[in-house]
């Protein structure tokens, strides 16, 4: 279980998140949703540690938490030039028939360089290599960003398969797959934890986030359009 | 007409201006030196028809190696005109030297940069993937890039090198250059997951990067310096020297690239004097090894400091 208490981020002045209380049961997929900006990296950075908070703290099974345990997958990555798919998995995993079986769900040209993968393969190699990895927590930033159809509802299906035996937090703006997917969605706005939904309320998340959303702009759309009544 | 010039000429610019006044300073005047020498040399015949047929090849190469022939072919009007140009304006040096010794050879020149400029050849995007690289395990990746990037440059050299081992100094001069080709394999920063692959802790993480580089540096270059002292027993302590002194440098190299790591980003904002030092180093090696020795332990507790938040967990 995960536990993560009265915590503050800042980036200099500027706190990105303020007081943020979670809880994370083992084997749940727990998504994180919020625009851009809201603090979601931060978060995930936070509880990976690399980015140390200014107040609070976050415990896994009660003692504290370390990259042992953690698998990260990052929104964006960049890869050492001139390396083919396979040497930079083999990094991760030293069976290449292992690579070769995880291969055959995404069918990625492993013997070419990264370099001359498309955005949509590059995600592909990085969820490879956090997938075949054994720790215990594996937060995925922003998976399915650049995947094809096919690939999306791949990675769904993964991601069910591997909360049997592992913790994941996940983030994405494609509200109709974390809502496929989650045990348990968390909104944040501004750096604040503006509601927590469980899977029977799901169906509140659209008209919480998307009501307010389009109220704001409505006004401005017909503005800039010229329809103003 | 002129666009792929004008592109060429702003890269040329930026390039210089991110390897900083030192290597550019190095890099104009080896190509200045490669001149002079070429001049002196080009009195006779057979070395001009040498220095021809060395310049159509070397033009070959780089038009097969280029990776930027799908976009001129897309985007610049007159694509083949716009090579041939650009061919000829980054080896107007050498023309005018052959054209002066021999007037006879500019249209041989003409031709041959005309026929290899209208080749439309599109590198294989398989990867170049041999024996050498192969036996490189794949947890020393700046190695199989930098290989795979300048393999070419490196077995020529190292060839050079070995068939020169009999002139004094020559040899050496082709294992510095061998030896810059190498330092730079640690140019590149890596992406964070790179460095928690290893799971090892801070130091144990740079212990291992620097003795790896190393090791790797020495199997390299010792058969190079072993030619050379069958040849000339005589300068065994320049040998020695010049090997320390490589290592040295090599190390630093590392703990350069790791002494301004973010893991945010993959360009590495790396201080331009501190790389300088480098490559000046290897090249006039009294003069910087005290400071070279220094900034080893200054950029030891830079990269420990620098690297600890990505790797306190692994102790």
């Amino acid at each position: 279980m995960i536990s993560i208490k009265d915590l503050t981020v800042a980036y200099g002045f500027n706190t990105v998140l303020h007081n943020i209380n979670l809880s994370i049961s083992s084997g749940e997929i727990y998504g994180i949703v919020g625009l851009n900006g809201a603090g979601k990296t931060t978060l995930f950075n936070t509880i990976y540690g690399i980015k140390t908070p200014l107040s609070g703290s976050i415990k896994y099974n009660d003692s504290k938490i370390s990259k042992k345990d953690i698998t990260f997958l990052e929104t964006e990555n960049y890869y050492f030039s001139h390396i083919t798919g396979y040497e930079y998995l083999s990094l991760f995993v030293k069976d290449i028939q292992i690579i070769n079986e995880w291969n055959k769900l995404f069918n990625l040209p492993l013997d070419e360089l990264i370099d001359t993968y498309s955005t949509g393969m590059r995600k592909k190699i990085s969820i490879l290599s956090v997938i075949t990895q054994k720790k215990p927590l594996l937060i995925l930033d922003e998976p399915f960003n650049g995947l094809d159809l096919q690939s999306s509802r791949t990675l769904s299906v993964i991601i069910k398969e591997l909360s049997k035996n592992r913790t994941i937090i996940i983030s994405s703006h494609i509200l109709e797959t974390v809502i496929n997917i989650c045990s348990t969605i968390c909104y944040l706005k501004n750096g604040v934890v503006e509601s927590i939904w469980d899977k029977n309320s799901f169906h509140l998340i659209e008209e919480k986030i998307f009501s307010v959303l389009d109220s704001e702009n409505l006004s401005l759309i017909r503005d800039l359009i010229g329809q103003k009544h | 007409m002129f666009s792929l010039l004008i592109i060429r000429f702003c890269q040329l610019k930026r390039i210089l201006s991110s390897i900083g006044v030192f290597r550019s300073i190095i890099v104009i005047l080896l190509l200045l030196l490669a001149l002079v020498s070429l001049n002196y040399y080009s009195h006779s015949t057979s070395t001009i028809k040498f220095v021809f047929i060395s310049y159509v090849l070397l033009i070959l190469y780089i038009h097969f190696n280029r990776n930027d022939k799908a976009f001129i072919y897309k985007h610049i009007k007159n694509p083949i005109f716009s090579i041939f140009l650009e061919y000829l304006t980054f080896s107007l040096p050498i023309i005018i030297i052959l054209t002066i010794y021999k007037p006879l050879i500019f249209p041989f020149i003409l031709f041959a940069v005309l026929f290899v400029s209208s080749l439309n050849i599109i590198k294989n995007k398989r990867s170049r993937n041999n024996k050498i690289l192969k036996k490189i395990p794949t947890w020393y990746f700046e190695w199989i890039s930098g290989f795979r990037k300048y393999y070419y440059s490196i077995i020529l050299l190292y060839f050079i090198s070995i068939f020169l081992s009999f002139i004094p100094f020559a040899s050496l001069v082709c294992s510095t250059a061998i030896t810059i080709v190498l330092i730079s394999f640690y140019d590149e920063t890596e992406p964070r997951n790179l460095i928690e692959v290893f799971q090892l802790s801070t130091s144990k993480f740079l212990l291992f990067k620097v003795f790896s580089a190393i090791k790797l540096y020495t199997i390299i270059i010792i058969p190079l310096l072993s030619f050379y002292l069958i040849y000339n027993i005589a300068h065994w302590h320049i040998c020695i020297y010049f090997l320390l002194n490589s290592i040295l440098t090599v190390s630093y190299s590392v703990l350069l690239k790791y002494s301004s790591y973010s893991y945010q980003t993959a360009s590495n904002s790396v201080n331009p004097i501190l790389k300088g030092i480098a490559a000046v180093n290897i090249i006039l090696p009294v003069v910087f090894v005290p400071l070279v020795f220094l900034l080893n332990f200054y950029l030891l507790f830079k990269s420990f400091s620098n690297l600890n938040p990505i790797l306190n967990d692994f102790d």
